[in-house]
């Protein structure tokens, strides 16, 4: 599995690794549904340590990845923006 | 679906959209190239932009710090002549836009960031678009039409998600200097009119206000009777 941290790079993960990575990201979901921007911050860093603990792609290789993290200083109203229509 | 799933999802179909449907992909692999060439000048351009607002709002600071400088040796200029009224009001606006600075700074300081982010991502994208040119002619020469389809579909979309990225960072670094310019321009002309007494930016709510004024007052008090003394003219308060 392909992951990019935005504004970092991509990563090479484990299927064990991209496991973990689903469940936290529905927590993370679930965080900024209830307007937890406590458990919001640390559960999106532990997402991003996650995908850290994989191989970082050369610079070089050009590939799609599987899933796409928005950049690390991303706050919880942030991510809200992130998701509304167009703001990309 | 999860939080980080809806992001990618809305991501990759913006790199989709900005990306052409390719129906010979060898014979459009060139122009393909050219467009990616062309968005990354867009994109240097974009930067360059950021690199000059934040450098104007830098030389706003700048000119305020030396209104600073020059309010400080108006009020001892007034204690030498024994006006602590003028001296109060000098030291007045030098608080009110010290305090107006500080915020200032951090926000240029968060800017340097996202530029320094910015030129780093720039100059990957740069290595990419180039490594892109090696490939595609690797991909015409070895390959038949339905593997190139694929790698070329790779390619692309790996590169067009490394677009994306850098033309959000620089959007986000562009907002930002708007709003800082538009924060600077506006602390430089109340410091013009003169109009930036300490009750001048009120918060709307009036306790606080009262509280700042009270603040602000003690500070100006304070630093008046410091000057006094330094100048030889304390009052024994």
């Amino acid at each position: 599995m392909i992951v990019r941290i935005m504004a970092d790079g991509q990563y090479r993960i484990s299927e064990d690794a991209y496991h973990r990575l689903t469940r936290i990201d529905d927590d993370l979901l679930a965080a900024l549904e209830a307007d937890d921007g406590n458990a919001f911050h640390h559960l999106f860093h532990d997402a991003l340590a996650v995908v850290r603990e994989g191989e970082r792609l050369d610079e070089a290789v050009l590939q799609p990845s599987d899933l796409v993290l928005p950049p690390e200083d991303t706050s919880m109203e942030d991510a809200r923006r992130l998701l509304e229509k167009d703001s990309f | 679906m999860g939080l980080l799933s809806r992001v990618s999802t809305i991501f990759k179909s913006k790199v989709n959209t900005a990306l052409d449907k390719a129906e010979d992909p060898r014979e459009t692999l060139d122009y393909s190239y050219q467009k990616q060439v062309e968005q990354l000048q867009n994109i240097r351009r974009g930067v360059a932009e950021v690199v000059t607002s934040k450098k104007r709002v830098e030389l706003q600071r700048d000119r305020l710090q030396q209104q600073i400088q020059q309010w400080e040796q108006d009020a001892r200029d007034a204690v030498a002549a024994g006006r602590d009224d003028l001296a109060t009001e000098a030291l007045t606006r030098k608080q009110s836009v010290q305090g107006q600075l500080q915020g200032l700074d951090k926000q240029i300081e968060d800017l340097a960031r996202e530029e320094a982010r910015m030129i780093d991502l720039q100059q990957k994208l740069k290595a990419k678009v180039e490594e892109f040119r090696t490939q595609k002619e690797v991909i015409k020469a070895q390959y038949s039409a339905a593997q190139a389809q694929v790698r070329i579909g790779e390619a692309t979309h790996g590169l067009g998600e490394d677009m994306a990225d850098l033309h959000m960072a620089l959007e986000r670094a562009q907002d930002k200097t708007q709003s800082l310019q538009a924060r600077a321009s506006a602390i430089d002309e109340m410091a013009d009119s003169g109009a930036l007494a300490l009750d001048s930016g009120g918060s709307g709510d009036s306790i606080r206000d009262e509280l700042n004024k009270m603040r602000g007052n003690t500070g100006v008090s304070e630093e008046l009777a410091r000057m006094k003394e330094e100048l030889g003219k304390g009052d024994a308060r």
